[in-house]
């Protein structure tokens, strides 16, 4: 019985004390300090005035590049892709300003930062000689930009969204300015009587935010009041709203507050998100 | 609940031993579930890749961040710069830090992937279509100026840089794409690179 149970406390000395090295061991591995880094993989964190800077220095040197060299071909490969569905410019008078630009010392002057959504947009007053000239640099990726000139910033077309109460949403473009945005849209009415979409009052379209702020239509002047759409009809209307650019990224839905559809005056709101 | 555990308690001693080690074993089974599904989790780098194709970035989300972005451009730019530093070491006057010292800091998973010379031999095969040398003086190198296209990231904190040689005077002068993988450790500032390589034309 004795040897017995001094075998029994040697197993249980031997376990306990294996059991203590482990745990012990098993501190020290948790809380041994990192070993430290070598100096080839160490790397500092970027300022953001810093990232603005090598960005606009990035875009900017190329595109002067491209102004100096006189080289129409790479500053139309660079240029917003829409620019000239809704500029009265045309490519022979880029070509023309080129030509007659004083290239030898731009400068770039005032710039002004934008977002709307993942783009960023730099704004930057660039003097050739004499002349100044809007420049905007729009950065829909970290490290790509296209740009345009003048107050404009971008055009986009959207698809077609799903029809609602028998009302289909055609959003065929959206004109970005830096402080307001067109909303050029069909509207068809698939249902089989006459819907009226009202449009007398400012708040009878509305941008709706991401955070549930809604903007109103600038007037109803440029959208033309009420229309009635026949059944299998559609209409086209062209909604202003002043919203500027830093806010246009938030959009998430447009509303139509009085559509009225079998006599019943309804409010019908589908995705937008640019 | 209790009823089991009084059944249990009146099987014989071998019964008892059989049942624990079918329980262990169906624990071990879903445990192995629960890893080859993170595994198999989008978001998991593969060490085992060998080219950057659609299954390889599949799951990989694209880094907006441009913080991120610029860090990283950072980095490949000292990455591509030891490359040169280890070729024109007379004539370069930046960090004298050659590529073939990153090996030994390169991230875990993939140091245990590759040999240094299978390192090294990645390392030339990408940077021998971004550091060119000049044909009449053999010694000089030229630097293609490069853009990381996009950022694929997988996880929290591991990043595959698409690398492009920038266009010259809008050509595009190097055809394919280079691919870095950097591993940012944000809370100690350091980085481990965890995959190069390059599809070029």
């Amino acid at each position: 019985m004795n040897n017995l149970l001094q075998n029994n406390l040697k197993t249980v000395i031997i376990f306990s004390i294996l059991y203590i090295v482990a745990i012990i061991t098993i501190l020290i591995f948790i809380w041994m300090p990192e070993k430290k880094a070598p100096e080839i993989v160490k790397y500092s964190n970027i300022d953001q005035d810093i990232i603005d800077k090598m960005t606009l220095k990035k875009y900017m040197d190329e595109l002067i590049e491209s102004y100096q060299l006189k080289n129409s071909s790479l500053l139309y490969n660079k240029m917003e892709e829409s620019f000239w569905e809704y500029t009265s410019e045309t490519p022979e008078d880029l070509n023309r300003q080129i030509e007659l630009l004083d290239t030898n010392n731009p400068t770039v002057g005032n710039v002004k930062k934008y977002f709307s959504g993942n783009t960023v947009i730099y704004s930057a007053q660039v003097s050739f000689g004499n002349q100044n000239k809007q420049i905007n640099l729009i950065e829909d990726y970290p490290g790509s930009y296209v740009y345009s000139t003048g107050t404009f910033y971008k055009y986009n077309y959207k698809s077609k969204n799903n029809p609602i109460e028998g009302m289909g949403f055609f959003v065929k473009s959206i004109y970005q300015d830096m402080n307001y945005m067109t909303v050029d849209i069909d509207i068809y009415n698939n249902n089989d009587s006459s819907s009226i979409v009202k449009m007398e009052n400012i708040s009878d379209v509305q941008l709706i935010l991401e955070d549930e702020r809604s903007i109103s239509m600038n007037n109803v002047n440029v959208a033309k009041g009420n229309q009635v759409i026949k059944s299998g009809a559609k209409s086209n209307k062209e909604l202003v709203f002043n919203i500027p650019v830093e806010v246009q990224g938030q959009i998430k839905r447009i509303q139509f507050n009085r559509v009225s559809i079998d006599g019943a005056e309804k409010s019908l709101e589908f995705k937008l998100e640019l | 609940m209790g009823k089991a555990i009084i059944w249990f308690k009146n099987l014989d001693r071998n019964k008892q031993i059989i049942i624990v080690l079918i329980i262990v074993m169906a624990i071990l089974w879903g445990l192995t579930n629960i890893m080859k599904s993170w595994r198999n989790n989008p978001a998991y780098w593969d060490y085992n890749t060998e080219n950057i194709d659609q299954k390889a970035l599949q799951g990989s989300q694209i880094e907006y961040n441009r913080n991120t972005y610029w860090t990283l451009q950072l980095i490949v730019d000292r990455y591509i710069n030891s490359y040169l530093y280890e070729v024109a070491k007379e004539n370069y006057s930046g960090d004298k830090v050659s590529y073939k010292e990153y090996y030994k800091e390169l991230d875990a998973g993939y140091k245990k992937k590759i040999s240094k010379s299978k390192y090294e031999e990645k390392a030339q095969d990408l940077m021998s279509n971004i550091v060119l040398q000049e044909e009449q003086y053999e010694e000089h190198y030229t630097v293609l100026p490069t853009t990381i296209e996009k950022i694929n990231r997988y996880g929290q904190d591991m990043y595959l840089c698409t690398i492009k040689v920038d266009d010259q005077d809008g050509i595009e002068f190097v055809k394919g794409r280079g691919y870095i993988g950097v591993k940012l450790d944000q809370k100690r500032n350091i980085f481990r690179i965890f995959y190069l390589g390059g599809q070029y034309e």
